[in-house]
């Protein structure tokens, strides 16, 4: 009979309220819930660089690719080549959008060949024209064996980074203005040489450039003219820094005190911040007890202010998805929360958006502030062999902005 | 929305039609002895079916959101249960039921599992009876990952054939209440009280 009375109880308590391992309603979720999308680009290809000229946006794709960017606009049907006539089975790992000039980068894995080309990005609705490009380097052209491998624009700066033929990587830089009016016949100076890794990420506070390149961290004058390698008082900043490189870095004005922060992520999964002349690590995913740690990728910030909602974030890429910070919270020991524990940790409805996501790496981000044809702010997450994620923010309703659906 | 409700409400009317016209129609005595269950009889079933999601309701709604809710992402399921009975009294009859319900959502996989006191009283009109009855229990409830435990009030009736003195076949619906409430401010704007219609076909022995 006391079992019987203890049985009642229970039942009396969860009738009150009721109980589970995270926040917010489970009912409450199937009410918000709605299907993601999954278009027709593969899932499995490996995003290099997006940009958007127009109304289009251009992907490389491992193709080169290009789509409407109205809601729900189809990428083009597989067996459909939007590469150069010749150039159809050459890989597409980068581009650059210069004015309305695609610059475009190919690679030929059976000839070990990289060539580059532009287009008019203008003419995308009646068919792209391309044209064999090449870049003037100050230093005179560069050596056959030594290839452009990525580019970067941030400021009014174009960063082109190169492989040279003892394996090493160079970066130059040239002025985005003169780009525009000259086109390729703009001179690149030499920044850095002898790099050990190939990424580049590039992002400009204002007053100078802040440049990751492999294992190294650069700050560039405004003029291009004053390099100033930083990358001993960030190896400071944390023992778990092993130069393993460094693969994102974001100018961003996110706290409530004056100035522009820097956001710095690195291969051993540590992010650091740049604040009042020092470097302190805000984040990392580095175990201490095991030595093992998950890769940060690049890194974005992503400012968006509705009636209802202000979004302040802090957007990095890694192996398992995303990782995602307020921005504004205070400078050190803030929650940085991954894509697979947002659902355990939403207070919100949509616990379920960014579930697919985690599955997979995001090397990168694309912020289309100008947004699709229903006002919608759009976030791309760029995957290495997990295909594009698309989030479109709904400023009207608010939407979540952790909902992704698979392009 | 509004036609699922009324649709529903006409739906428990009609269930409940041959019951109450049973109070003014007394059991025929040649039969009495044969159905009617006794104090100490036990029955058992077996309920299969569907699993229907009808609303949600918003008990601390503001006065921006409507009071009634969507549940359209989740799909109509399937469920079933075991039940064991005690008669406690004549044709009255506590017991226990284990259930289980699984039903896709667009992207997830809802799964409720309710573990419930039974209390039925049985209508008898030879070879028929219609049993109405009220669970009380709790629902553990899981959406891919995330799990809740919520409490379940689950009324019902049913309307079953006996086909020899031990076994009797039919049809159930029931109406699962899921009260999900929050009464902290962060999330007192998600409590929402979940609605189902589960219609069921029953297997009855009893012993």
């Amino acid at each position: 009979m006391k079992l019987f009375k203890y049985l009642i109880l229970l039942i009396i308590i969860f009738t009150i309220c009721s109980c589970g391992e995270q926040t917010g309603g489970l009912f409450y979720s199937l009410e918000q819930e709605s299907a993601i999308t999954n278009g027709n680009l593969p899932n499995d290809v490996t995003i290099g660089e997006m940009v958007r000229s127009n109304d289009y946006y251009f992907v490389a794709a491992g193709k080169f690719l290009y789509r409407s960017a109205a809601d729900n606009g189809a990428w083009p049907e597989e067996d459909v080549n939007q590469n150069p006539t010749g150039y159809e089975d050459y890989l597409c790992y980068d581009l650059l959008l210069v004015g309305d000039t695609i610059y475009a980068a190919f690679y030929s894995t059976g000839s070990v060949e990289y060539v580059l080309f532009t287009a008019d990005a203008s003419s995308a609705s009646t068919g792209l024209i391309w044209s064999s490009s090449s870049v003037s380097f100050s230093d005179g052209d560069i050596d056959s064996a030594e290839n452009v491998t990525g580019f970067e624009h941030a400021g009014d700066a174009v960063f082109i980074q190169t492989r040279t033929s003892s394996n090493s990587y160079n970066v130059y830089a040239a002025d985005y203005t003169d780009m525009v009016n000259n086109g390729t016949a703009a001179s690149f100076e030499p920044i850095a040489n002898d790099l050990n890794g190939r990424v580049i990420s590039v992002d400009y506070d204002g007053t100078d450039y802040w440049l990751a390149a492999g294992s190294k961290v650069y700050t560039v004058n405004s003029a291009l003219t004053t390099v100033i390698p930083i990358t001993a008082d960030i190896m400071a900043a944390s023992s778990y820094l092993k130069g393993n490189g460094f693969n994102g870095i974001v100018c961003a004005d996110t706290d409530t005190d004056a100035g522009v922060e820097v956001y710095l992520t690195s291969e051993e999964g540590v992010m650091l911040k740049y604040i009042d002349g020092g470097w302190i690590v805000i984040a990392s995913q580095y175990d201490e007890d095991t030595g093992l740690f998950e890769p940060l990728k690049d890194i974005i910030h992503i400012e968006i202010s509705s009636a209802d909602e202000d979004i302040n974030i802090l957007l990095a890429g890694s192996e398992n998805g995303y990782y995602e910070m307020e921005a504004a919270a205070s400078a050190a020991n803030k929650a940085f929360v991954s894509a697979e524990k947002i659902d355990s940790q939403l207070t919100t409805a949509n616990q379920f958006s960014s579930i697919d996501i985690s599955e997979g790496v995001i090397n990168s981000f694309y912020f289309d502030t100008e947004g699709d044809d229903e006002g919608n702010k759009v976030i791309f997450a760029l995957g290495y062999s997990s295909g594009l994620w698309k989030n479109s923010y709904k400023i009207e309703t608010s939407g979540n902005y952790r909902f992704w659906d698979v392009e | 929305m509004t036609k699922k409700i009324i649709a529903v409400i006409c739906l428990l009317v009609l269930i409940t039609i041959p019951v109450f016209s049973q109070e003014d129609d007394p059991i025929e005595d040649d039969y009495a002895g044969v159905v009617a269950y006794s104090t100490g009889e036990q029955v058992f079933s077996i309920n299969a079916g569907a699993m229907i999601p009808l609303f949600n309701l918003a008990p601390f709604h503001t006065a921006d959101e409507p009071v009634i809710g969507p549940l359209t992402s989740a799909k109509t399921g399937v469920a079933g249960s075991l039940k064991l009975g005690f008669f406690v009294l004549d044709n009255f009859m506590l017991g226990g039921e284990l259930a289980g319900m699984f039903a896709t959502t667009e992207n997830r996989t809802l799964t409720m599992i309710p573990l419930s006191f039974v209390t039925s009283y049985y209508f008898l009109k030879y070879p028929f009876e219609f049993p109405i009855h009220l669970n009380v229990g709790i629902s553990m409830n899981s959406l891919d990952e995330y799990f809740k435990v919520t409490p379940l009030i689950k009324p019902g009736a049913g309307v079953y054939w006996n086909m020899n003195g031990e076994w009797a076949f039919g049809l159930n619906f029931d109406y699962w209440f899921m009260p999900e409430l929050y009464f902290s401010e962060e999330y007192a704007s998600q409590s929402r009280i979940a609605n189902f219609l589960q219609i069921s076909l029953s297997a009855v022995y009893h012993f």
